[in-house]
């Protein structure tokens, strides 16, 4: 039926985890609920259940373990890369502030990313992180390059579009690759789970 | 394991209670949990599906609750049935103990002559 279709879709909301293991129990249950209280009062729990949990769902699933390195890593790069262009176009003391923010977080994560990037498991996103990372790093080494040189009165076009090529495919990089990073499965660390139900 | 080693997982956030509850009674599939969820609250507790199986979820994950292999052969076999663990009885047990104790002290502070 065309409810069931569309609970079906807005499922594609929720984190793939979630939805690889309960998907089918999800639409299973929301079927039982049509067939026993009409599709007015499946409707209406369903799309209140939708609201509330897509939102919270998604949230856990940045911030999970595994992800939340991702997450701090993306965000020590915009932090470096708006510090570096910042600098570049005089206001200093701002940019002092977000590549302090950017060393700070480093300094304090830099054990779980090390973790993250050195996990035994093998993890296919390790590679395109590190690639991503380095593109964006291109990036904002070209950009301040770029912004230094343009106050230059001699610079010729030939390097400017230069750089306007290079800054180009290095972002381009960077953004493909982060995006195949996050469309990647990655394979879970497997730890022994300790055993809390013996007495 | 003594009383004081569930302290970690206590307080139960309500839904967790509920779905624990629930399951106290023997191994339940998703919709029958939920159908019990409502009718044991009094239809005040109305989990959607998916709020009931993050519950279910987050429940598995701390090992309180397991998925049974086994399935009642009159009934729908693609439904997943889930019942609790030991680790999760008592847990159960120990949230229970500890809002009687609740009701306990709210009646002997607010109703002295009928504690």
């Amino acid at each position: 039926m065309a409810t069931s279709r569309f609970y079906r879709a807005a499922l594609r909301c929720y984190p793939s985890s979630f939805r690889r293991r309960y998907g089918d129990d999800l639409i299973a249950i929301f079927e039982d609920l049509r067939a026993d209280r009409g599709i007015r009062v499946a409707c209406w729990r369903t799309i209140v259940d939708l609201i509330i949990t897509i939102p919270s769902y998604r949230l856990e699933n940045v911030m999970s373990e595994h992800q939340a390195h991702l997450t701090i890593a993306a965000l020590i790069a915009m932090l470096a890369m708006a510090g570096i262009a910042i600098f570049a176009i005089g206001a200093w003391p701002v940019s002092l502030v977000l590549l302090a923010v950017a060393v700070v977080l480093v300094a304090g994560q830099r054990r779980l990313q090390a973790q993250s990037l050195h996990a035994q498991t093998p993890n296919k996103r390790r590679p395109l992180l590190l690639c991503a990372s380095l593109a964006m790093v291109a990036f904002a080494g070209l950009v301040a390059l770029y912004l230094a040189d343009i106050r230059d009165d001699h610079v010729g076009s030939r390097s400017l579009l230069v750089y306007n090529i290079a800054g180009l495919i290095s972002l381009a990089s960077a953004v493909v690759l982060t995006i195949v990073d996050l469309r990647t499965h990655s394979e879970p660390t497997l730890r022994p789970r300790p055993d809390r139900s013996t007495p | 394991m003594s009383g004081s080693e569930f302290e970690s997982y206590l307080p139960l956030p309500q839904p967790q209670f509920n779905v624990l509850v629930s399951l106290s009674g023997g191994e339940l599939h998703g919709y029958a949990i939920m159908q019990l969820v409502e009718e044991t609250s009094g239809g005040v507790v109305r989990m959607g599906p998916a709020t009931m199986y993050g519950t279910l979820k987050r429940l598995v994950d701390a090992a309180l609750v397991e998925e049974s292999d086994r399935r009642p052969t009159e009934d729908d076999q693609r439904r997943r049935y889930y019942r609790l663990t030991d680790l999760g009885r008592r847990v159960c047990m120990a949230e229970a103990d500890r809002l009687e104790a609740l009701v306990r002290r709210t009646q002997r502070n607010l109703r002295p002559g009928l504690a």
